[in-house]
């Protein structure tokens, strides 16, 4: 009896085992329900590190026609020295280290989708799609999927040419979440941009009217993100209509004086930090604006769609050309209250970059919120003057002057001294065609975050869609140490290339592996 | 003495002998019996003279006849039990007196109290009488005595058990493993088997040995004692090399049959009765996917039955100051020197004025020559040494042991309690205090011949504080000079002349200077005095934990050689750890002044108290055992099985909770004021305060754990013969976090051993061998990595104010393809006793293949990660283990024991497929590479200086680069310098026994290890060979010249972050230390037993007192790390406290 017993309890004990097995791991969180990927959209992944390197900077700046260098800082940074930051400068391709085992660039936009994708694949697996959290959700994911890959693919390939032969290869438009499942092929630039167009169209009707920061995407930043696409694609019409909703949408939900910062309205805390020797005093004081908001933080009002800005590119100064942009003939050097852009006034700053260079005027206005040297928050997304000058620019294409006229001034009235306005008016308001154009692009190259690929994306478009315009460029000529370094801008030399370590484990890209030395050109 | 038990009446009739022995000794013809027959002598040396002189020749004659023949006139006889020839003194075992007392019979049972089951062939004897009769088949024996008779017990490899008869006629006996004294027992946890009987690769460590070691930390006391079981320079315990990549490295440890989740250092090392360290994976296999690592098994002590003994042992203990010489510094002079050519190297970059400096704000603010002569007044600071003399302290520790043990035939009890409390001791700083309290109870009761019940409890507590400050933290370096924490420089005056701490100069940032420079603000600020020293004992850390386990264990015996256990173990902990800054703290003023509105300085954003940081957490695991025990012996002890069959059912639960950190914090009140957290995160405040310096702040995290495995075991042994054993195990573990895929759940690891004891083999003929082993065993271990799983895993982050929520990442994808790490290890090994045991050997090679390990391994980038968790990694390890033992003299007044431990282990990462993106990352000795051992260290090939005293470098192709060159260097530039391992590690432990005195010392020795020195590097102006760089051109092609120019902007790049990195730097780690020394006397009992005192020993005992390394090397091996710090993303050379000199003094005695 005494046996049996304990043979009942021992089988006893053994049988409860697999209830007792299955129990999900606590201490780990394990979706169960849609709202939990809510919050994988907050993560930096989608939004920091963006088209930068881990150090912050891009090597994209280094291919836009708003830096230069010294010969002084090459001499003492970059001679015999390996820089991917430099290798663009002087256009010694490959740009990228080929042998490194990461490539911030393409590695950080797969890193960005792979949480769209978990997102999109995660509520599916759950059954949500159809409800309104779960398409909000998804729309958003979709929306920073598509903007993530068309930056990506204009970097890597060659920018869409309207009526042109859009069948080079690109980047490939990964959709899957599963680290099991196969990379498509690569795309073409066609394909390309309409993938990204699918994801748009969801986006524009699905995404929710109201976000709590500009990390995520709401209905006006999916129009405002869908006009971009447009706009690289140079379908103005497609452009306008966009950017008109979208603008309109923000103001509705705003106002217009919340859409933008009046720059009259900005002034200087005096004194609260002594600069460094030979540096611009108004570098160290506090830029303020009366209406409390915090300029240096992704969440002003200006920025409608944040992603991570560069702190730095190279070691480098504002180019002459980039400064004459901010001169009018009323300034004096000298005194700043004479300026009649404020931007001048207020940004363009004698900053020590290096010791050897000594101080040298920079954009201080935009980086990120991590920098001595910024003054406000930029973006690589969407602002809300670039919205605006969007939607001049699509107009004045399409032959909307008057539309392109209100709101190129209603940018400029936020930007100039009231004097500087009226002294102007009559010359603005009489622009036509091409020449209003230009004007707007000159502001969209003011207000764009210098640091930024932004630059060197509009130099793309320029140059495939609007052959022989007084904005646009065929090529970027460089000096350095007495050589003389082209860049063409239709060519791979404003193409980033993709790694070795992409290329392995890709085959069916049909790429091959770089062998050769780099950087190919060492100073 | 020579025992030897067994069940069964042997034919001796048919055994023939044969011996021709002239001039020879007793001793010498008993061998030859044993030789030529299964018979074992067994006979206690003290009162049996073998050492006899004899002649004897005879043929094939019956062993009654050769032994008559042997003992004729010897005074020597004999009894035949079993297949034991007992051997006593003719005139005791014929004496008549104790005829005359009146005779009894004697019955009893006689019980294994640590497997549970009946004792058959035990040798029962009436002391110094004449009577032996050998328990029976199911442990039952009867024997007739006097009435006042004692009766002694005997088995092999258990305690000799005495008993008073007291005319008692039932006498029921629990025998136990006689661990001490032979060292022949393997307690694997799950049974008790003698070390004859195993064949797997064991180490018992001789717990005299261990008793014999002062310190109070049983990590400390295992070093050195066994060959294999290896500590690294952060006391981390391994069992023969790395194994695995990214799961648990530690051992396995077990207490009293079961796992054991605290550290060594919880268990009180004077209550220990066996230590055995199971190696292979025929000894291990039986703990299943837990032991790749090895396992350590504790026995503590048990009641003794007639014996109620108190005894005591206190220990007192100081440590030496560490000499700050160890830190590597430069002189005061040399660093201002540094900080000058710093200034003018980088005075453009200076931050405001008012956070300069002393050395920068003298030469911002003056001409050169009134600067000079101002900071060479200086040079005559050393706040080095005033941190050496004033803020360390000598560790003095104490520790207390009462040990109460005793019992009664049903019952037996064991009590310790330990308390050890120290200061100083971790940090050696001052305010610091750590005090330890062990409790452990066990008790053991036999009601009834059919069950037995064990129980035993233990509790643990401890209390430390300790300043949150560490050593680097108060340390000048050329980092600091703009942290406003610890503003300390190598000439800051600490201290008066009177050793008194006092205010150094506190630098504000210019932000919050205004409100100072503001009379009607300043008013409202807290004051900026800073005095870093009485800092220290305001910024505290309180750690206190109680841990308590209970553990039962129930037998039943339920029929022959038959027995089933069920028992189980429950440990609970909870451990509550504070941070303290006081409101009186710099840290504290600092932050509320920075975090006081712009506008309106009597606006304080973050509350003025104290700041309190505090975590709670509770461990909660138990353990259900139930398992089947059968041992038997067959026909003549030719068969001997012994079989066992079990399950178990594990859970680990951790619930940890930190609390958001309490500002305003009042310890008296236990009150606090409460702030938005949120806005806090989302820097709302910015704008408007004078500067945001974020005190150290937590928004609180709460950390789960529920792990539950079940597991079937059994493991089966058959001996033939005394001479062939095979033994097998398996095991099937199962767990809820881990392998959802059928396919992998049911995955059952398994070994095979098999030992031939050569020794008694008819063939052999030396008998000056008593004992050779060969072993061989084959198995597979399993080993598990937490956190990886079946399921998609997200981890949630904290509040993120650029994305206005709080973030989750994926912490681990959908991976349902992962299982068990394999580890398949194969064992050969000897064991050799020879001259009656006066010399030993044992020696191990294995080879220990590691599959299927959990690595990350690289995958497609374009899936959005770089690396993938999966069972693609393999190391192999393989090593010799060799422990030699001799008994060199041994004489009545003076005896001389040597000890030899030697290992070595050859490591190699066969498979490993990890994308690193930067060439640094493989300058860390953590960096796993394939085809190199793990630790593996590497450095770029140094090729000199240039011309302006930059460091040059050699690239794979042998052709010389710049050090910036070094940004697209890979791992193909880089040479293997070997391990930061060492591989080959030596104990040398000699015991003398001299009249009442013991003395032993220990050498300690690894070897074939590399590690990096301190350098000075190119920007570390703080170290001791700054003085000693390139200063000229020239310079460069000075002998040895290794030190590069100074240039505070780094070069430009990678050059000087690197430098630490080249080979020059590279040294040996190799070094010999005088581990231990220590001298006891024991007091004789006539000098003591008046005050009921006995075992009274004295103990002196030193600790490493004495160290060797190789030439050049002035640093200690054991302490130098290469660190990595996550903060700065940089690699540096750190070295900690050099291991001091130790002094302990301790006293034992028993009542």
């Amino acid at each position: 009896m005494k046996k049996i017993t304990y043979i009942l309890i021992l089988s006893l004990i053994i049988s409860s085992c697999e209830r007792f097995l299955d129990v999900k791991p606590v201490g780990s969180l394990i979706p169960t329900d849609i709202e939990q990927f809510d919050n994988l959209l907050y993560n930096s992944k989608t939004y920091d590190f963006l088209f930068s390197d881990n150090n912050r900077g891009s090597l994209l700046l280094s291919l836009s026609d708003e830096v230069t260098i010294s010969d002084k800082v090459v001499l003492a940074s970059y001679k015999g020295v390996s820089n991917d930051r430099f290798t663009p400068y002087i256009f010694a391709k490959p740009y990228l280290n080929p042998f490194k085992t990461d490539d911030y660039f393409l590695e950080a936009a797969y890193k960005a989708t792979l949480y769209f994708n978990t997102v999109i694949d995660g509520i599916k697996d759950l059954g949500g799609e159809e409800s309104t959290k779960g398409k909000q959700l998804i729309a958003q994911a979709r929306a920073g999927r598509a903007w993530t890959y068309l930056m990506a693919g204009i970097t890597y390939g060659p920018m869409f040419k309207k009526g042109g032969d859009n069948s080079s290869k690109t980047i490939s438009y990964r959709t899957a979440s599963s680290a099991t499942k196969e990379t498509p092929k690569l795309s073409t630039v066609d394909e390309l941009f309409n993938l990204a167009k699918g994801d748009l169209e969801y986006a524009v009707v699905n995404c929710p009217s109201e976000v709590i920061k500009a990390v995520r995407v709401n209905k006006t930043t999916a129009n405002a993100i869908m006009a971009q696409m447009y706009m690289f694609k140079a379908d103005y019409e497609n452009m306008f209509t966009y950017a008109k909703t979208a603008w309109d949408l923000l103001v509705s939900a705003r106002g217009e004086d919340n859409a933008l910062y009046n720059y009259n309205n900005f002034f200087l805390k005096p004194g609260v930090k002594i600069p460094k020797v030979g540096e611009d005093h108004e570098l160290y004081d506090a830029l303020n604006d009366p209406s409390g908001d915090i300029l240096n933080n992704p969440d002003n009002k200006e920025i409608l769609f944040y992603r991570y800005c560069p702190l730095d590119g190279l070691a480098s100064k504002a180019s002459d050309e980039y400064i004459a942009l901010f001169n009018a003939d009323t300034d004096i050097e000298g005194d700043r209250d004479s300026y009649a852009d404020l931007r001048k006034k207020f940004f363009m700053l004698k900053v020590n970059t290096q010791a050897t260079e000594g101080a040298c005027i920079r954009d201080v206005r935009f980086g990120n919120n991590l920098g001595d040297y910024t003054k406000m928050c930029g973006t690589q997304g969407i602002s809300t003057p670039e919205l605006l000058l969007m939607l001049a620019e699509a107009a004045a294409r399409t032959n909307r002057t008057a539309v392109a006229l209100s709101a190129l001034n209603l940018l400029r009235s936020k930007r100039y001294t009231p004097a500087a306005i009226s002294a102007n008016s009559a010359r603005i308001n009489a622009l036509t065609g091409d020449n209003l154009i230009h004007e707007i692009l000159k502001e969209r190259q003011k207000e764009l975050p210098w640091k930024s690929a932004k630059r060197f994306w509009d130099l793309k478009r320029y140059n495939a869609n609007d052959p022989g315009k007084p904005w646009t460029k065929t090529q970027i000529t460089r000096t350095v140490l007495g050589t003389q370094y082209t860049g063409v801008i239709g060519s791979d030399d404003y193409q980033l290339e993709i790694v070795n370590k992409f290329i392995t484990f890709n085959p069916h890209w049909g790429l091959e592996v770089y062998n050769g030395a780099w950087p190919s050109i060492v100073l | 003495m020579i025992f030897s038990c067994g069940n069964l009446i042997l034919q001796a009739q048919s055994v023939k002998i044969t011996l021709d022995i002239k001039e020879g000794k007793v001793e010498q013809a008993l061998a030859e019996i044993q030789k030529q027959s299964p018979y074992k002598f067994m006979y206690n040396t003290k009162l049996v003279n073998v050492e006899q002189k004899i002649t004897i020749k005879c043929k094939d004659v019956t062993l009654n006849y050769a032994l008559d023949e042997l003992f004729a006139g010897k005074k020597i006889s004999y009894k035949i039990v079993d297949n034991q020839i007992i051997l006593s003194p003719k005139n005791i075992l014929n004496d008549p007196e104790n005829d005359k007392i009146k005779q009894i019979i004697v019955k009893g049972f006689i019980n294994d109290i640590s497997v549970g089951t009946a004792m058959p062939g035990v040798i029962v004897q009436v002391k110094g009488g004449k009577e032996t009769v050998l328990s029976d088949e199911k442990g039952n024996y009867e024997i007739t005595v006097p009435g006042n008779a004692v009766l002694t017990f005997y088995c092999l490899g258990m305690k000799t058990v005495e008993v008073s008869v007291n005319n008692r006629i039932v006498i029921n006996v629990n025998m136990e493993p006689d661990i001490v004294s032979l060292n022949d027992i393997v307690v694997t946890g799950y049974q008790t088997i003698s070390k004859e009987r195993a064949t797997g690769s064991f180490t018992i460590i001789d717990t005299k040995i261990t008793e014999s070691k002062l310190q109070p930390d049983l990590k400390k006391i295992l070093e050195g004692q066994a060959a294999g079981l290896t500590f690294d320079n952060n006391g981390n315990v391994s069992i023969r090399g790395t194994a695995t990549i990214n799961a648990n490295v530690k051992p396995l440890i077990v207490v009293d049959g079961f796992q054991f989740d605290g550290n060594l250092e919880d268990i009180n090392p004077i209550n220990i009765d066996n230590i055995t360290i199971l190696k292979d994976a025929v000894s291990t296999s039986i703990y299943g996917t837990r032991a790749a690592n090895g396992v350590i098994v504790i026995t503590t002590k048990r009641g003794q039955k007639d014996a109620f003994k108190v005894s005591y042992r206190g220990v007192f203990s100081a440590r030496a100051k560490t000499n700050f010489d160890t830190f590597n510094f430069g002189s005061t002079s040399d660093i201002i020197d540094g900080e000058i050519a710093n200034y003018d190297q980088t005075w453009f970059y200076l931050g405001p004025e008012s956070e300069m400096s002393p050395v920068q704000d003298l030469l911002y603010n003056n001409d050169r020559a009134t600067a000079i002569t101002a900071i060479d007044k200086l040079r005559s600071f050393d706040a080095v040494r005033q941190l050496e003399k004033y803020i360390q302290r000598m560790s003095i520790t104490q520790s207390h042991n009462l040990g109460i043990s005793g019992g009664s035939e049903k019952s037996q009890f064991n009590a310790a309690i330990n308390y050890v409390g120290s200061y100083a001791d971790k940090k050696a700083m001052i305010h610091e205090k750590n005090e330890k309290l062990i409790f452990d109870m066990k008790n053991t009761w036999t009601p009834a011949k059919w069950i037995s019940f064990d129980m035993s409890a233990n509790v643990l507590y401890t209390n430390s504080q300790s300043p949150l400050d560490e050593w680097s933290d108060l340390l000048p370096s050329d980092e600091k000079m703009i942290n406003y924490d610890k503003m300390i420089y190598a000439y800051s005056n600490l201290f008066d002349a009177s050793g008194k701490s006092q205010n150094i100069r506190t630098p504000v940032p210019s932000s919050v200077l205004a409100a100072f420079n503001d009379p009607s603000r300043a008013a409202n600020m807290l004051s900026s005095e800073y005095n870093p020293v009485a800092d220290l004992g305001r910024e505290m850390s309180f750690t206190n934990s109680l841990n308590v386990r209970l553990s039962g264990n129930f037998t039943f015996k339920l029929f022959d050689g038959f027995s089933v256990n069920v028992g189980g173990a429950w440990r609970r902990g909870n451990t509550n750890a504070k941070e303290i800054r006081e409101k009186e703290s710099f840290y504290v003023r600092y932050r509320v002044n920075s975090w006081t509105d712009i506008n309106n300085s009597m606006k304080k954003y973050l509350p003025y108290g104290d700041i309190l940081n505090e975590a709670r957490s509770i461990t909660d695991n138990w353990t259900i055992r139930y398992q089947a025990n059968y041992n038997k012996s067959f026909n003549d002890n030719k068969h001997r099985i012994t079989a066992l069959l079990g399950g178990e059912i594990i859970r680990d639960q951790i619930n940890g909770n930190a609390y958001p950190t309490r500002f305003g914090y009042n310890r008296q009140a236990g009150s606090y004021e409460s702030i938005n957290y949120l806005d806090f995160r989302s820097g709302v405040y910015n704008n408007s305060i004078l500067s945001y310096t974020y005190p150290s702040m937590t928004d609180g995290k709460m950390s789960l754990r529920d792990n539950r495995y079940t597991s079937w075991y059994g493991n089966a042994s058959y001996e033939f013969n005394s001479r062939y054993i095979i033994s097998g195990s398996a095991r099937l573990d199962l767990t809820n976090f881990f392998g959802t895929d059928p396919k992998f759940r049911y995955k059952p690891i398994w070994s095979a051993g098999a030992t031939w004891k050569i020794a008694n083999e008819g063939f052999f003929d030396n008998s000056t061998v008593n004992i050779l082993n060969l072993r061989a065993s084959y198995g597979i271990n399993g080993n598990i990595a937490l956190g990886e799983g079946p399921y998609l895993i997200l981890s949630p982050g904290s509040y993120s104010a650029i994305a206005g929520g709080t973030y989750y990442s994926i912490s681990s994808p959908v991976n349902d393809q992962l299982r068990w790490e394999k580890t398949a290890t194969t064992n050969i090994g000897f064991d050799l006793a020879i001259l009656k045991d006066r010399f030993g050997a044992s020696v191990d090679l294995y080879n220990k293949l590691s599959t299927d390990l959990l690595a990350s391994d690289a995958v497609n980038p374009t899936t959005g990660f770089a690396n993938l968790t999966k069972n693609v990694g393999s190391i192999r390890n393989r090593g010799i283990e060799a422990s030699l033992r001799s008994l060199v003299v041994k004489n009545n007044n003076f005896s001389w024991n040597v000890n030899l431990n030697f290992s070595y282990n050859n490591n190699k990462i066969l498979t490993y497929n990890k994308s690193y993106p930067y060439v640094y990352d493989f300058l860390d000795p953590r960096t796993y590479k394939e085809g190199f051992p793990v630790g593996a260290m590497f450095a770029f090939k140094s090729a000199g200086l240039d011309a302006e005293g930059y460091p040059q470098v050699y690239d794979r192709n042998g052709d010389i680069q710049s050090g910036n060159a070094l940004f697209t260097f890979g791992d193909a530039d880089l040479k293997f310098m070997g391990n930061s391992i060492s591989p080959y590690e030596l104990a040398l432990t000699n015991s003398y026994s001299f009249y009442n005195f013991d003395v032993s010392f220990m050498f300690v020795s690894k070897l074939g290890g590399k590690m990096r020195m301190d350098s000075f590097t190119g920007m570390n102006y703080t170290n001791r060979h700054f003085a000693e760089r390139w200063q000229n051109p020239g310079d460069e092609n000075k002998e040895g010249m290794v030190y590069p120019v100074y240039d505070a902007m780094g070069g430009s790049g990678w050059q000087f972050y690197l430098y630490p990195y080249y080979d020059v730097h590279v040294v040996s780690t190799n070094f010999l230390k005088l581990r231990d020394l220590s001298v006891a006397y024991n007091v004789p009992d006539k000098l003591t037993k008046k005050i009921g005192m006995h075992n009274t020993k004295i103990y002196l005992q030193g600790r490493n007192l004495f160290r060797l390394t190789a030439k050049g090397v002035d640093i200690d091996p054991e302490t130098q790390q290469t660190a990595y710090d996550p903060d700065t993303y940089e690699y540096y050379i750190a070295t900690a406290m050099t291991g001091r000199p130790e002094i302990y003094f301790g006293l034992s005695f028993n009542f």
